[in-house]
């Protein structure tokens, strides 16, 4: 017993000892980050960034919080909510301005002073930068949402597999071939397109479709526009759509769902983004293997459009005014965006993560990154829109729109999902479905003190 | 210098130092008020605030995180009971409710009178029927969500290839309700099951003696002696999980979301939630929060009148 006795202060302090050494001390400031990047490539080089920093910074230390996309805006807009946000988070570019103009953020100028501003591309500025002079927010990468297709399947139904449909109407003929039953039970069991049904991504597509059809989700007196011809015909197509070429229940699938269905087999396309590349070399390497994963350089375009609007993935690092150490949040993104930081970051999903740094294009280590030897081709075609196509952050067919404060409130109540829902799974008509939605639309932004016309 | 005072004088400290070695009695009340007092500063602050505090807010145009905050008397109430969402959140709270229920009382009832019986692994078999309520909510949806999955779950795999139920896709807009509510029995009926097996084993076995010697038959027993026996027991499950189930959140949250599939779904907490935190109306959200509250105490209310025999309870 006594040597029990003796030999307690010794492990006491042996576990005091390691839980100094593997946790924060009290007055440590601890950082915290939330990004909306997951994958465990990722995090790794962000652990990695983080031991350099805290080794450079003693009493100071980061904790990143991977969130995922879909869960981003409720989870932010409860602890903005509960007085508790991060200190710097990622975010819809709609966030920031919606965030911002409510007085919640803190100017990063600092962090475009330490790249140099002739080292970020115009659009990147653009996104976050204010008519001020202040900006609140800075890219973490780039990236734009493509059409990712199996050849082999339109091989098999007698398609161009390198032909992008250059109209809807060319489209739907496309996904009707791909829509097929492979097994002869006369059911089919192979669907022309994939899509993720969470409301974020059904968000995706009626703002990118919309604009694929010329029209815009909001009037320059700020009012909603859903009941204007572009977006009724993009209710029509969307239900002429799910009624022949998506999967009954695809409203369950969610955006990982579309790429395993992809790779497996269960659909022909999918509207997707670089970091797939994993997921069919994993899943379909003899896909891969024969070069029969293929991203389209364009979009279908709609009835009424002239130029197809893709999606611009440009989530900015944000700072909150109300985070406990938003000095040193600034000053840690600081140091990640140095090269020897980002360059790891960018090539941990190096299809789907463009450098925002001009410089890095041209950097022979960026260059040498081993997955462009056999997914170059989507990295090309994510290049060519950026640069010809204009591509827009989500929910932002107008770059005016990105002034209104409360895109963020509408993106968050699901008033489009149910808009797409009633036309798609209720055979509500595109015009009633539109008009309620414009009624629920108009309330919310009177309610939140919002209404300009 | 003390040695000349007389004695009447040096008698009062004397006196003092007795008086002070004796504690002064607190009277008994007192101390039974500060007894209970951290109790109360509990219910107070936990319970009663938070009530209270929803309740003004809900007379109040209040921005989730803007410093905006409009007295609006009634309105949050009105544009509730106009909107059209907010009675169909109802109605599939109610639908949920009274299926989630009425099945994990059918189970939980099913699986205590098996566990009442005396068989080899008795011990584990009860041990292995509580599993599903120790599982975490997330995990127990995140599985579901995987043996469901049309694409790549087990379970239309196995249906499929033994050539029943094919069609079924248990996640789709058809099927979610259902699917959320035998994931939700799944997960809740070991509450059943825990007070239903401690009730049962206290029943005097020459009850059931006696009706055998009646001529009663298994039915007939359970019919009129354990459901009787167990009326006091079941009439506060199911009081409870009905409370529960019908402000159920995590589940349908994380199975479904508010939206897409999640439209079939969207139960009055996960309304209540959206108008909170992803339209970011405090005030609304706290007027439906505050009408759940109402009705569930009605509930209640009229649950105890119809049901309840003071004799019983």
């Amino acid at each position: 017993m006594r040597r029990i006795l003796h030999t307690l202060p010794a492990a006491a302090a042996l576990a005091a000892g390691m839980g100094l050494s593997t946790t924060s001390l009290a007055e440590d400031k601890v950082v915290t980050l939330w990004h909306t990047e997951p994958n465990p490539r990722t995090v790794a080089v962000m652990d990695a960034t983080i031991a350099k920093y805290e080794a450079m910074n003693p009493g100071i230390k980061i904790k990143q919080e991977p969130i995922a996309w879909g869960n981003l805006d409720t989870k932010l807009q409860a602890a903005l909510a509960a007085g508790a946000p991060p200190d710097a988070s990622h975010g819809q570019a709609y966030v920031e301005r919606s965030l911002s103009a409510k007085g919640l953020l803190v100017p990063v100028n600092a962090i475009y002073d330490s790249i140099g501003e002739d080292d970020l591309y115009d659009v990147v500025k653009r996104l976050n930068c204010h008519p001020d002079g202040n900006c609140y927010g800075i890219a973490h990468a780039v990236g734009t949402d493509l059409i990712v297709y199996r050849k082999d399947f339109y091989r098999e139904a007698g398609l161009d597999p390198e032909k992008p449909a250059a109209t809807w109407a060319e489209w739907l003929e496309q996904l009707k071939a791909l829509t097929v039953d492979t097994d002869g039970d006369g059911k089919n069991d192979r669907f022309g397109l994939g899509l993720a049904g969470p409301g974020f991504f059904i968000n995706e597509e009626v703002y990118m479709w919309t604009g694929s059809n010329g029209g815009r989700l909001f009037a320059d007196n700020h009012r909603p526009t859903f009941t204007e011809a572009p977006v009724l015909e993009m209710l029509a197509f969307w239900k002429e759509l799910a009624d022949c070429c998506l999967a009954p229940d695809w409203l369950s699938h969610g955006y990982l769902d579309t790429f395993a269905m992809l790779a497996t087999g269960k659909v022909a396309s999918i509207y997707g983004w670089g970091r797939g590349t994993d997921y069919f070399e994993k899943y379909a390497p003899e896909a891969v293997d024969a070069g029969d994963i293929g991203i389209f350089p364009t979009k279908p375009i709609g009835p009424s459009g002239t130029e197809f609007l893709t999606q611009f993935d440009c989530e900015p690092w944000m700072v909150f005014k109300d985070g406990k150490h938003p000095q040193e949040a600034i000053d840690f993104l600081k140091f990640f965006y140095q090269p020897e930081n980002y360059l790891p970051y960018i090539q941990s999903v190096p299809i789907h993560f463009f450098p925002i740094r001009k410089s890095m294009q041209a950097d022979p280590a960026y260059l040498a990154t081993a997955a462009f030897e056999k997914w170059g081709g989507w990295r090309d075609a994510q290049l060519n829109v950026i640069q010809n196509h204009d591509p827009k952050p989500l929910m932002i067919t107008e770059w005016d729109d990105l002034e209104l404060p409360f895109v963020q409130e509408l993106a968050s109540s699901g008033i489009l999902i149910d808009m797409v829902t009633d036309v798609v799974d209720r055979d509500v008509s595109p015009t009633d479905a539109a008009a309620r939605a414009q009624e629920r639309a108009e309330e919310l932004i009177t309610q939140l003190g919002y209404k300009n016309w | 210098m003390a040695a000349v005072l007389p004695d009447q004088v040096l008698a009062v400290p004397v006196r003092r130092r007795a008086l002070s070695t004796q504690p002064r009695r607190l009277p008994e009340s007192t101390w039974g008020y500060l007894l209970i007092l951290p109790a109360v500063l509990l219910v107070l602050g936990l319970i009663l605030y938070p009530v209270v505090y929803s309740g003004w807010l809900s007379f109040h145009n209040k921005h989730a995180y803007l410093p905006i905050e409009t007295f609006i008397g009634f309105s949050n109430f009105a544009n509730m009971f106009g909107d059209g969402e907010f009675w169909r959140s109802i109605e599939l709270g109610a639908i949920y409710g009274i299926g989630s229920v009425g099945l994990q009382i059918v189970v939980g009832v099913s699986a205590a009178l098996l566990l009442n019986e005396t068989f080899i692994g008795r011990t584990f078999i009860r041990g292995v029927a509580l599993f599903p309520y120790m599982v975490p909510t997330v995990v127990v949806v995140i599985l579901m969500k995987w043996i469901l999955n049309d694409a790549y779950g087990v379970l239309p795999y196995i249906l499929k290839t033994i050539g029943i139920g094919e069609d079924i896709l248990w996640l789709d807009t058809t099927h979610v309700m259902l699917t959320v509510i035998l994931i939700s029995t799944w997960t809740f009926f070991p509450f059943v099951v825990i007070g239903t097996l401690a009730r049962l084993q206290t029943i005097d076995p020459e009850l059931y003696a006696a009706a055998k010697v009646d001529g009663a038959g298994v039915v007939r027993r359970f019919i009129h002696v354990t459901l009787p026996q167990l009326r006091n027991v079941l009439f506060v499950v199911i009081l409870l999980r009905f409370m529960f189930m019908f402000t159920k959140f995590d589940v349908i949250w994380l199975l479904n979301g508010s939206s897409g599939v999640g439209y079939y779904t969207r139960t009055l907490p996960i309304y209540t939630y959206i108008k909170t935190f992803g339209q970011l109306q405090v005030g609304a959200g706290a007027a439906m929060s505050m009408f759940m509250f109402l009705m569930l105490v009605c509930f209640a209310m009229v649950y105890f009148r119809v049901f309840r025999r003071d004799e019983d309870i």
